[in-house]
């Protein structure tokens, strides 16, 4: 076994890959074209910076109030319509219009004959 | 600079620094796989597939590792994967030399190491090498193949065992020059 042993380890040395060349130039230019191993929380690409710039521009500009400009005479600015009186709510309009129609039931009940009234229970 | 050197550095994004730890291992790595790779192109994608993940996963790392032990265990997960991905139709026939006897300078004799990779099993001829060639331990052996340390004990007796019973034949080293 120990011949064997010996012989394996001799032999392995005499192996020799330099007969069959593998090109790892080639390997390594192909690694270089891959993402970088690794990118830290702070560290941001070249577009990424460009788009983060644009977005602050941006929302810096939203936050910065306009000049003023003078109103054109045919709109209704946003603040004139802000002064008006505030319409009548829905519920408000409903229990008016209810109590005009049941004044109306009534008018209409005088005028009528009284057999044409319903009986009284 | 040492390989942690290296790698730290590698780490950092220097792409010298992953080439010069490339450079250094590359032959070693080559003749790693000349044992477990029985075609060119399975080689030669295995090569390049292997740096290609060591690269990508290097701050997957763990320094208490050997960066042999780690780099081969890498380059057997892409030699499956390569292997997988070929289908066997496509297999060069067994009159193709294989990358190993292309290596071998002396021609007068046979190298014990084909009869190896002809007789063994792939993990055990792996085996034999990561013990024989690289002076690996039997944990790291264990490591590199995805066993367990007792297999590793039994198939390395096995293997063994089985070379030598193949060696006492008086055709091994005949039927190994024919091919």
């Amino acid at each position: 076994m120990a011949d064997l042993e010996r012989h394996l380890r001799a032999d392995a040395r005499a192996i020799h890959p330099e007969a069959r060349p593998h090109p790892l130039e080639s390997a390594l230019r192909h690694i270089h074209r891959q993402k970088p191993i690794k990118t830290p929380w702070f560290a941001i690409s070249g577009a990424s910076a460009v788009v983060l710039a644009a977005t602050l521009i941006l929302v810096q500009s939203l936050d910065t109030p306009r000049p003023t400009v003078p109103e054109p005479a045919h709109t209704v600015s946003l603040a004139r319509i802000m002064e008006a009186p505030p319409l009548p709510e829905p519920e408000m309009a409903l229990r008016e219009e209810l109590g005009r129609v049941s004044a109306d039931i009534t008018r209409l009940q005088r005028m009528l004959p009284a057999w044409a009234l319903p009986a009284a229970e | 600079m040492t390989d942690a050197e290296l790698i730290d550095a590698a780490r950092r994004g220097s792409e010298h620094a992953f080439a010069s730890l490339a450079r250094r291992h590359h032959t070693a790595l080559h003749r790693f796989l000349l044992i477990r790779c029985h075609s060119e192109r399975d080689l030669d994608d295995v090569l390049q597939e292997t740096w290609i993940a060591v690269y990508r996963y290097l701050d997957t790392y763990d320094r208490t590792w050997a960066f042999t032990t780690w780099l081969y265990r890498i380059a057997l997960r892409e030699a499956g994967r390569v292997r997988r991905q070929i289908p066997r139709l496509f297999e060069p026939s067994t009159d193709t030399p294989t990358p190993l006897t292309l290596c071998m300078k002396d021609e007068s004799r046979a190298n014990l190491w084909q009869i190896v990779q002809k007789e063994l099993s792939r993990d055990q001829a792996t085996l034999l090498w990561l013990f024989y060639a690289e002076d690996k331990s039997l944990d790291d052996a264990a490591r590199i193949l995805r066993r367990s340390t007792s297999w590793v004990k039994v198939n390395l007796h096995r293997a063994r065992n089985r070379l030598k019973v193949r060696l006492e034949e008086p055709s091994a080293w005949l039927t190994l020059k024919d091919t």
